[in-house]
């Protein structure tokens, strides 16, 4: 199949530089110039210079939109984050954060006042007033 | 920052050496409009007899030859220099005159083929306008050439016009249009024989 397809290549080269043809290229080849006015060179630059005028002005207008968006998108990310109530940084009294954070900080102090395993409530409750009544089994325990 | 108008220089047929092109090339992705304007004066009328024979009359090849230029303008910028300037403009220029063709729906004429390949040593070619270096060519026996061009298809006159008026290789042609380098020669071939056939009729009208 490769073989028939160069065979016909080479046979269109063959035709292709016979005499009919190279005459017909030299036909071809002999027709005369085309040659445009002096007013269609003039137009062509001056419309060549109304081209190069308006990329200026939009290179120029890239050149100042790009960092003006930029900015722009900067300030606004800024007042975002340090300016608006709502985003990390001011929590709300009543939230569930702040509760969490509330329950941290006694169990922190409870734990501080009376050891592990001892919960808020629990270190509140005892607050001292009954004395504690060991069993022999506690007693036992901490020997 | 002032055009080069070089009008006045219209030798359209002087080609650029591949140092100065590049050079040239280099200035104009600065959008340096003397350079430009030196390539303008290299290719123009090589551009604009192209044009001319693909679209229907010449106030629009002028048209078409300019939007060549200032596209080219425009977007050297993305010219990534693989193949010449000049393939560069033809490759736009063919595409602006098939987008023409398109938008004003012109039917695109293929040209029956009746000629064997058998046949083409027989035209006569005893008749001395027929000589390689004639080159200022009988009016009538250009007209009927010129006549042959614009009844061929589209197709076959591009690839005609780009290899035989300038002698653009294959391989460039391939890439112009689009085609693999055995459909340009086949084409090329069908154009030529085109052609034979059209001046074998007008020969033989002389003769009668």
């Amino acid at each position: 199949m490769k073989n028939e397809s160069e065979l016909e290549g080479r046979e269109l080269d063959r035709r292709l530089e016979s005499s009919g043809q190279a005459r017909i290229r030299e036909a071809v080849r002999a027709l005369p110039e085309e040659t445009l006015s002096l007013s269609w060179r003039s137009d062509l630059n001056s419309k060549l210079r109304a081209t190069a005028a308006r990329k200026r002005k939009l290179d120029l207008f890239g050149w100042i939109w790009k960092p003006t968006a930029g900015l722009a998108l900067a300030c606004a990310l800024a007042i975002a984050i340090f300016v608006h109530p709502n985003l990390p940084g001011a929590v709300p009294d009543n939230s569930i954060e702040k509760a969490l954070v509330s329950h941290y900080v006694d169990s922190a102090a409870a734990r501080e006042a009376a050891g592990d395993g001892v919960t808020p409530s629990e270190a509140k409750d005892s607050g001292g007033s009954a004395p504690i009544e060991w069993d022999q089994e506690d007693v036992g325990a901490t020997l | 920052m002032e055009l080069c108008i070089g009008a006045g220089r219209l030798a359209s047929r002087e080609h650029l050496d591949h140092a100065s092109e590049a050079a040239l090339v280099d200035r104009c992705r600065r959008q340096d409009m003397e350079a430009f304007g030196k390539l303008v004066d290299a290719y123009q009328n090589r551009v604009f007899g192209f044009v001319k024979r693909m679209v229907p009359n010449s106030e629009e090849a002028s048209d078409v030859t300019q939007d060549v230029f200032i596209r080219a303008f425009q977007s050297f910028g993305r010219f990534d220099a693989r193949s010449s300037v000049r393939t560069w403009l033809f490759r736009i220029a063919y595409n602006l005159c098939v987008d023409r063709a398109r938008k004003a729906d012109r039917s695109v004429t293929e040209v029956g083929m009746s000629t064997s390949p058998d046949n083409d040593e027989q035209i006569d070619v005893a008749d001395n306008r027929w000589q390689p270096e004639m080159i200022a060519m009988d009016t009538e026996l250009r007209e009927a050439v010129e006549e042959g061009i614009r009844t061929m298809s589209e197709k076959l006159r591009t690839v005609l016009l780009l290899h035989d008026r300038e002698d653009t290789p294959y391989e460039e042609i391939a890439s112009i249009v689009g085609v693999p380098v055995g459909t340009v020669k086949s084409r090329l071939f069908l154009a030529r024989a085109h052609l034979q056939n059209v001046l074998r009729n007008y020969l033989q009208a002389e003769a009668h």
